[in-house]
């Protein structure tokens, strides 16, 4: 008897009221909507605290207010009150219903790429906050996914602006072809380089107290803090045709170091270098140097220490760095521009076509390089597991360096 | 057989002054000593992890002072027991034998006395309880046939059940087979149950060197009667 007295309320508030500001389709919806919305409201009166019911309505209002009175879309608001009386009572969709409608009002043209990372920050939060029943991590978390937010939104929005076409078009063609293979194969070299000669290094700045040791230590992070294109300078100035040292190379080896491969691979290591030995040290802190002592009681000498206790310990760290690394020596290209502007690399590509064609031309390429940096580094950091599973077994303490 | 001659060594803030020692074969020498006398760090320069800054060191006979420690052939089993966790159980084991010529039947009988054959069958180090673990880094010292053995707090962090059964090993290894060992501690019960030779090792020097007996009835200093607490010092 209630109910049906409810209905014909609001069917006499429908017929009065809305007929002057809607269509017969659009009002038919909504009073659809605002049925389901009190007959809801109704038996969630009579269950709930009276302080629940109250936020139940002034949700309402602030739907009504924020998208049927300043956002003028009746047909939208009808399908929030659905959503939205459906899923009061259901605590954990609740706030994804929220996100959602925060999303679609007050970032209208980015509301999917908002709604998947909000929704995802909110999820992290509230796991964090369901471990530790803290909300001071909680908040800490909160303040972390900003920045996170601030990296990621603007790869994935970017990612989707391009149609599958267009990439696929620019894949087949060959000029971007032959720079993408460039690219990966200096930066496979240089990684390479660096891993010969950095991680002897990290080992030693480890394990070895010496005088001037923390002047090494931070040198090594030199090239994080030198601009991309002084560093570019400074190695045309040391390895250009006009140096001694350049001239002198030139003239013996016939290798000319700007504008060749040589030079590409080298501002490659200049910049990639830290990244690599910083992950090395940290992953042969993380063993333990008694270890090593033992070995060596045992009768194994220290390179062979080295290579059988230390080493096959640190990998999954060290391989970490690789990725880094190569990661690094991939995206350069600042000092690039100033040594080797060619044979181009897929970074000054893009950077090139950016300069020549606009935005629209170079997107595409830009578009890429980011799936294929991305492709790689998933497929690494799997590896990279599958690694230290069977270098270090499932349990081990020792296997969280990296 | 272990001769050391008025060693030094600093470490950082603390030194360890003029040791002067001397353990025959077959002793089962042990060292006592309170909490930071020194007593690992004089483990590690016989061992060949320091060198001392000087002083000399003689294995049977041998100076030995400034060898690496993979050249000294002495078994040490450290105070944590440093298995290796990324290699299995017999690989652990076997570690050292790369580097020694060992006959088979030293080996088995080396197996057959720590009774530690069913280990091999399980593969991860990480899941050994203390007793065990400390059996496999045993048996990793002991299967390259070593001159001498260092033990540094080997019961340390042992249950009563296999503190037990470690203890009856170590002393069937001197008993049976003529091993030589170098005990540190500073538990006297576990002193009293093994001891031939003793020494008591105070802030970096000899507070006194005897029986055991001798420094328990005996103590010479007041350093030593501190260190040997109510029980016996006083």
């Amino acid at each position: 008897m209630i109910y049906l007295l409810l209905t014909l309320l609001i069917l006499i508030f429908h017929l009065s009221f809305f007929m002057n500001y809607l269509d017969l389709g659009a009002n038919a919806v909504l009073f659809a909507a605002n049925i389901l919305f009190a007959f809801h409201g109704f038996s969630l009166y009579k269950k709930t605290t009276f302080h629940k019911f109250t936020l139940y309505l002034l949700g309402y209002l602030l739907l009504f207010i924020f998208i049927f009175f300043l956002g003028k879309s009746s047909l939208l608001f009808a399908l929030f009150i659905i959503l939205y009386s459906g899923i009061f009572s259901v605590a954990q969709l609740f706030p994804y219903l929220i996100i959602l409608i925060v999303s679609i009002v007050f970032l209208t043209p980015y509301w999917l790429q908002s709604f998947i990372l909000f929704g995802l920050a909110y999820a992290s939060v509230s796991e964090v906050y369901k471990k530790t029943h803290s909300r001071f991590l909680a908040l800490f978390f909160t303040l972390g996914f900003i920045i996170l937010f601030f990296t990621i939104f603007p790869i994935i929005y970017f990612s989707f602006q391009s149609s599958p076409q267009t990439l696929l078009l620019t894949l087949q063609n060959s000029e971007f072809q032959r720079a993408l293979a460039n690219s990966l194969i200096t930066s496979f070299i240089s990684t390479l380089v660096v891993l010969v000669l950095g991680v002897p290094l990290a080992y030693v700045i480890t394990r070895v107290d010496f005088r001037g040791k923390k002047i090494i230590d931070n040198l090594i992070d030199l090239p994080i803090l030198i601009p991309q294109t002084v560093a570019g300078m400074a190695l045309l100035v040391l390895l250009g045709p006009k140096s001694p040292l350049g001239e002198f190379i030139y003239k013996n080896c016939k290798i000319a170091f700007a504008g060749g491969y040589l030079g590409i691979i080298a501002a490659q290591i200049f910049v990639s270098s830290p990244f690599l030995i910083r992950s090395a040290m940290d992953a042969f802190a993380g063993v333990d140097p008694q270890l090593e002592d033992a070995s060596r009681t045992l009768g194994a000498g220290s390179f062979i220490t080295f290579w059988r206790i230390a080493l096959p310990l640190a990998s999954g760290g060290i391989f970490n760095g690789c990725i880094l690394s190569w990661a690094r020596a991939l995206s350069e290209a600042g000092s690039l521009m100033v040594v080797a502007y060619r044979p181009m690399t897929v970074s000054i590509y893009i950077y090139d076509q950016f300069i020549q064609y606009g935005l629209g031309e170079s997107q595409p390429a830009a578009i890429l390089l980011v799936i294929n940096c991305l492709w790689a580094f998933v497929v690494l950091r799997w590896f990279r597991y599958q690694i230290a599973k069977q270098i270090i077994r499932k349990g081990i303490k020792y296997a969280e360096t990296g | 057989m272990l001769k050391l001659d008025k060693l030094f060594r600093s470490w950082k803030t603390f030194a360890l002054k003029d040791i002067s020692l001397e353990i025959k074969k077959a002793e089962y020498f042990v060292l006592l000593g309170p909490c930071g006398a020194g007593k690992t760090l004089l483990l590690n320069c016989i061992a060949g992890i320091h060198w001392p800054d000087s002083g000399r060191i003689f294995i049977n006979g041998q100076e030995v002072t400034y060898l690496f420690p993979e050249k000294r052939k002495i078994g040490y089993l450290f105070q944590k027991n440093l298995l290796f966790p990324h290699l299995s159980i017999k690989e652990n084991i076997y570690y050292g034998l790369k580097y020694h010529q060992i006959d088979e039947d030293y080996i088995k009988q080396i197996f057959k006395l720590l009774d530690i054959n069913e280990l091999f069958l399980r593969r991860d180090t990480s899941n050994l309880s203390g007793g065990e673990a400390q059996k496999v880094s045993l048996a990793r010292c002991l299967v390259i046939k070593p001159s001498l053995l260092l033990l540094d707090e080997p019961l340390h962090s042992l249950d009563p059940a296999s503190r037990e059964n470690v203890l009856m090993i170590l002393r069937s290894l001197n008993k049976k087979m003529g091993l030589t060992l170098l005990h540190v501690t500073h538990d006297l019960e576990e002193a009293k149950h093994l001891a031939d030779g003793a020494a008591v090792l105070i802030d970096g020097t000899i507070g006194q060197r005897g029986t055991l007996e001798d420094i328990l009835n005996h103590p010479v200093n007041l350093e030593v009667r501190q260190f040997l607490g109510n029980k016996y010092g006083y």
